[in-house]
């Protein structure tokens, strides 16, 4: 504990400020402390500062879902930069939450070399939600959920998203729009990402999708040194591209 | 005052080391202290760092000092930061020596990196030009100013008592500390939605000044000394009994 024994003769330290915003201030020291603060006019304007960073600690501090998911499920050591959005999604105070990315990807072509990204499923819930642009993005989510593409691409396109959920809307929106046929929007939006930058396998899958989409375009050679990228990855897309190399040679 | 080992470091360093062999349940008790705590260490010192090196507005600093703190707590619970080999001092350093990095780190990022400036003020304060305004302040203060303040101080006390208890803690969060409608509606003592947040907040301002108003004040100049007696009276631990005496 902090040694107050001075009784704040002296001007407190802006961790003993902390501590009292923390409740972990004796009573007897946290009179001192007080009376201190309402003859010291800087002292309290530091300490109304701390006090908000306390209140806004609280207010940051995820679900246990989250939480749970984000420090057991979500370990990305290959990366050396980790995207943003994985992170800000989980504390995103006024926003969605639930995270369909964390769910176990499933992966059914239907023949046309698309694969689904992992869908967000029934565990998609949107708490708090009062701006129209988090209900469309929910609802072209759960579209999505529903193999319903062409729903998912046209309410994901309305939908407004800012900083944690850019990433979530863009990599969704593209999967949609190339499932649905739309193949030049797919292209571009998926584009528009720093594909390499998102957690697998929503970052791999978004890649091969490019790839299959370059190759439908009559772009040979860009799509066959993204699939070829691909294949020297691990997991369920490596081993997919290395499929397509081994029938291509 | 001199700078004495914190207690909020050490009271986290404690919480941080049950961490890792923590059941679901513990875990979430113990982030319930643990996170406020890491997550206010490092957003103070990201505040400091980002008045010295370049611009960042707060929701900014608060979505990044969240990042690295959750970043840090999976490393813990991992082992892949065993924290049970630093001290509580060394990790109040690790989290200041963070919060600086990611602030810079960003603002790199950003293009918007500033030399810093040796002579602005860094973590704590600038201590003896404090002491000099706080003195010269002290000395201007008149028995008369200090009457008013103590009055004004007991109204608006007054006035906010007459609040529903979440009312007032929502008054409180955006009154006093500027929070905003997001973080106050996400907040363990309100939760409810940023539009439910403006709608009270709206209903309880009008209050308070009307009270203030018929009380022959203006609620809008808020004296100096006010901010401690609303938070000594709502938001601290209970009184002791020498507090209790003072205000009679």
């Amino acid at each position: 504990m902090t040694n107050t024994n001075d009784r704040f003769r002296e001007h407190p330290s802006p961790d003993t400020l902390l501590d009292l915003a923390a409740g972990l201030v004796p009573p007897d020291e946290r009179a001192d402390l007080l009376d201190h603060l309402t003859g010291c006019p800087p002292c309290e304007e530091e300490f109304v500062q701390v006090s908000a960073d306390f209140e806004t600690g609280r207010a940051t501090r995820p679900d246990d879902a989250v939480v749970d998911q984000a420090l057991r499920t979500l370990p990305f050591p290959q990366q050396t930069r980790r995207p943003r959005w994985q992170m800000l999604v989980p504390v995103a105070a006024a926003a969605v939450l639930a995270f369909a990315l964390l769910l176990p990807p499933k992966t059914d072509s239907d023949g046309s070399g698309m694969f689904p990204l992992p869908s967000p499923g029934e565990e998609l819930r949107l708490r708090n939600v009062d701006a129209p642009g988090n209900v469309l993005l929910a609802a072209g989510l759960d579209a999505y959920s529903r193999h319903n593409w062409g729903e998912a691409a046209r309410l994901l396109e309305s939908a407004d998203s800012d900083g944690a959920w850019t990433s979530v809307r863009g990599v969704y929106l593209g999967s949609a729009l190339a499932m649905s046929g739309r193949l030049d929007e797919a292209r571009s939006v998926i584009e528009s990402l720093d594909a390499r930058m998102l957690p697998d396998p929503w970052g791999s899958e978004s890649r091969w999708t490019l790839g299959v989409i370059y190759r439908r375009l009559g772009e040979t050679a860009r799509a066959d040194s993204l699939i070829t990228a691909l294949a020297d990855e691990s997991g369920a897309v490596g081993d997919r591209a290395r499929a397509a190399l081994d029938v291509v040679n | 005052m001199t700078d004495h080992r914190p207690g909020w470091i050490e009271r986290l360093h404690e919480l941080l080391l049950l961490l890792p062999a923590a059941g679901q349940r513990e875990r979430s008790r113990l982030l319930d202290e643990a996170w406020p705590l890491m997550h206010a260490g490092m957003l103070r010192q990201a505040r400091y760092q980002a008045r010295r090196v370049g611009r960042i507005d707060r929701d900014s600093l608060v979505d990044l000092v969240s990042e690295k703190v959750l970043d840090l707590l999976r490393r813990i619970v991992s082992n892949d930061w065993d924290i049970s080999r630093h001290s509580a001092p060394e990790l109040g350093s690790f989290l200041s020596m963070t919060a600086r990095n990611a602030i810079i780190d960003h603002l790199r990022r950003e293009g918007r990196l500033i030399h810093p400036d040796a002579d602005q003020e860094g973590p704590g304060w600038d201590a003896p030009r404090h002491r000099q305004v706080t003195k010269v302040a002290a000395h201007l203060e008149s028995v008369e100013v200090r009457a008013e303040r103590k009055e004004f101080a007991d109204h608006l006390v007054a006035c906010v008592d007459d609040l529903a208890d979440r009312s007032r803690t929502i008054w409180f969060l955006r009154v006093m500390l500027e929070m905003n409608s997001k973080e106050i509606a996400a907040h363990p003592e309100v939760e409810t939605t940023p539009g439910n947040v403006d709608v009270i907040l709206q209903r309880t301002r009008s209050a308070v000044r009307d009270c203030m108003t018929r009380k022959g004040h203006e609620p809008d100049r808020m004296p100096a000394g006010t901010f401690t007696e609303i938070w000594r009276r709502f938001r601290g631990m209970p009184r002791t009994d020498r507090e209790k005496a003072n205000d009679d």
